[in-house]
């Protein structure tokens, strides 16, 4: 198994997660989260983050809102909705977990 | 370097873009859009362009006028190839977060039943099956045709056979013809066109990404399509095309069979009963003379063999060849010997059957009536088996009036299964039949009596063996005994086809006398009318007690 490949699948498997981190506090406009999530590190090709998005807003993890821009048309702005923020908690506790035994382990 | 360039409305904005690079542009993402619309999610394809004007945006802000093809590579680039944003690589990346939907469908594509447009001759239904089904489309429109014309060469067959039954097969059979072509149209009502890339990717079974769907674009744009009566016009053209080749190949073995005919037997007569069959079913004796008196036709017919033969070869190899190179068109010279040898076929079939018909009727009288004169016995017209027949077994014939055939005995269904044998016979349609036949004997004096095996019609009456007894000097005596109307399809103390063996007893001869026995259906002569249709007589024997 090559390195590379195992990074991604860890880097794609923390990438939701991450994305309901980023919308826990305040709604973000899908831009700023490729720019934060590059940032990170999480993310090498922009085009993917966007099916993402789609789905888990299909999935009601998120829901989006338009907002006037002052440059450009108006902007979807993402926010995690009631259920997101349930499924955020739970996946913040299964993180810790895996923070404690992957920690334990090393 | 100078780029044309032009002004484009991109998610509401306007760009001055450079053409390869809209095109490059516009090839992006025109297959994502493709793509995400066949997932049922087009809105990420919306998202993706608003990203990509965005991008555009920021390299404006930062100094550049125009977009150029530079410009957008970078944006693709960092949106991700197409072949990056496919759904298999995507799975690899998601792993277990993409479920179900696509996981099995993108080893193992679901074929779709569609329309192939692209290689359809009239609308494409049986290329679509091809696809579908497997198989090559040849085949499938070999054994399409041939359901199309079976139940008109079925009857033809079976007007050769009997030319009663071709009407009726035809039309009986021939409902058949309606069931393909409904089912025909219905499909090419119900199967939709493959003229979209992802349907026609579906078509063949590959996988619908991206990337297929931006191959099969570059392959073919577009699809043309010709009106659907040009199609059909050109598609009854190929089918003509394809039915003369057949009859190409059928008259070069018909033309061969002449020629070999011809060359072994120099008095031709086989060939005129090739002939015969079509112009009248028995030439009987007359076809040798016929012919030989014609000089000119037998040239006229060798010629006319020879130039069938070639023409034919040539043809033939022509169809055989152009089924293996597709779409090619004929030169003129083929063209012109294809459409010179379709008449000059059928010109020569039919000057020849004419030909053979003119000879045939413009000599039949003359040779009817020798035939009649040579033929002619006591006053009737026996053919050479039956006079044979009736001079062997010491028959005499003193009445046939009222028959249908002009024949007195017949064979097939004699009594011991023999089906040679001949036996006296008549039949007359109008069931009114005046026939009388007798053997003569002289025998001793005393008492004697007479068996004979006869059968006669269902429910027919009237027919009668009998004996007459002829002394002279005094009346003839007459002893009659009535045949049994059986029909012929019954069996009777083990006589099969109605037959039964009848005597007449008590025969009493004076001296000197002659005895006369034999059939008769005339009144004048037995007192009762007759009404049989047709009876047999045979096996008279005279017996003393």
């Amino acid at each position: 198994m090559n390195v590379d490949n195992a990074k991604s699948q860890m880097r794609k498997g923390m990438l939701e997660y991450c994305i309901m981190l980023l919308l826990k506090d305040n709604p973000c406009y899908s831009s700023d989260i490729i720019k934060r999530l590059k940032e990170a590190n999480l993310l090498v090709v922009e085009g993917t983050l966007y099916p993402l998005l789609t789905r888990l807003k299909n999935d009601g993890v998120l829901s989006y809102e338009w907002q006037e821009s002052t440059q450009g048309p108006p902007r979807k702005y993402y926010v995690l909705s009631d259920e997101g923020r349930e499924m955020l908690s739970a996946l913040e506790e299964a993180w810790n977990e895996i923070e404690n035994a992957v920690n334990k382990l090393r | 370097m100078i780029k044309k360039n032009i002004t484009i409305n991109f998610c509401g904005r306007l760009y001055n873009i450079d053409e390869d690079a809209y095109e490059m542009l516009m090839h992006y993402t025109e297959t994502l859009r493709r793509f995400y619309k066949k997932e049922g999610t087009e809105e990420v394809a919306d998202d993706i362009e608003m990203r990509i004007a965005e991008l555009l945006d920021e390299q404006i802000a930062s100094g550049q006028n125009a977009v150029t093809i530079e410009m957008t590579k970078l944006v693709i680039d960092q949106l991700g190839n197409l072949d990056e944003l496919a759904p298999g690589e995507e799975q690899d990346r998601s792993g277990s977060q993409h479920e179900g939907t696509s996981s099995t469908d993108s080893k193992h594509p679901r074929k779709g039943l569609y329309r192939d447009i692209e290689n359809s001759v009239i609308c494409g239904v049986l290329s679509g099956f091809s696809r579908y089904f497997g198989g090559s489309l040849h085949v499938w429109r070999v054994v399409m045709t041939a359901i199309l014309f079976a139940p008109l060469l079925i009857s033809i067959c079976g007007g050769v056979v009997n030319y009663h039954l071709f009407i009726p097969m035809l039309f009986s059979v021939g409902f058949f013809n309606f069931t393909p072509i409904a089912i025909y149209i219905l499909c090419a009502l119900i199967m939709p066109k493959a003229i979209e890339p992802e349907d026609r990717l579906k078509m063949r079974g590959e996988e619908v990404n991206p990337q297929n769907i931006a191959s099969e674009i570059n392959r073919l744009p577009e699809i043309k399509t010709e009106g659907f009566f040009h199609r059909l016009f050109s598609a009854l053209f190929r089918l003509f095309s394809g039915v003369m080749g057949i009859v190409y190949v059928v008259a070069l073995f018909f033309a061969i069979g002449l020629f070999v005919v011809f060359v072994k037997n120099y008095d031709s007569e086989t060939v005129m009963r090739i002939f015969g069959v079509i112009v009248n079913e028995d030439f009987g004796d007359y076809s040798r003379v016929a012919f030989v008196e014609s000089k000119w036709y037998f040239v006229i017919f060798w010629i006319s063999v020879f130039a069938l033969l070639i023409s034919l070869i040539y043809c033939c190899l022509h169809v055989v060849t152009r089924g293996f190179r597709k779409h090619q068109s004929m030169s003129g010279l083929q063209v012109m010997s294809w459409f010179v040898c379709i008449p000059m076929l059928i010109g020569l079939i039919i000057f020849s059957v004419i030909s053979v018909r003119d000879i045939y009727l413009s000599h039949y009288k003359e040779y009817e009536t020798k035939y009649r004169i040579d033929h002619t016995h006591e006053g009737y017209v026996f053919s050479d088996e039956e006079w044979d027949f009736y001079q062997k077994n010491g028959w005499k014939l003193l009445k046939a009036e009222n028959l249908t055939d002009e024949r007195y005995t017949y064979s097939g269904e004699y009594y011991d299964g023999d089906p040679s044998v001949r036996y006296v016979d008549a039949y007359s349609y109008n069931r009114n039949l005046i026939f009388q036949a007798e053997q003569t004997e002289n025998v001793e004096p005393g008492t004697y009596t007479l068996s004979f095996y006869g059968r006669a019609s269902e429910g027919g009456e009237g027919a009668f063996g009998y004996v007459q007894v002829v002394a002279e000097g005094s009346e003839p005596v007459l002893y009659l005994q009535e045949i049994p109307g059986y029909g012929n399809m019954l069996e009777i103390n083990n006589l099969p086809h109605g037959w039964v063996k009848l005597t007449i007893d008590d025969i009493i001869v004076p001296k000197g006398a002659t005895v006369r026995y034999g059939v008769s259906t005339d009144k004048a002569f037995t007192g009762k009318y007759c009404n049989v249709e047709y009876f047999s007589v045979t096996d008279y024997m005279l017996e003393k007690k």
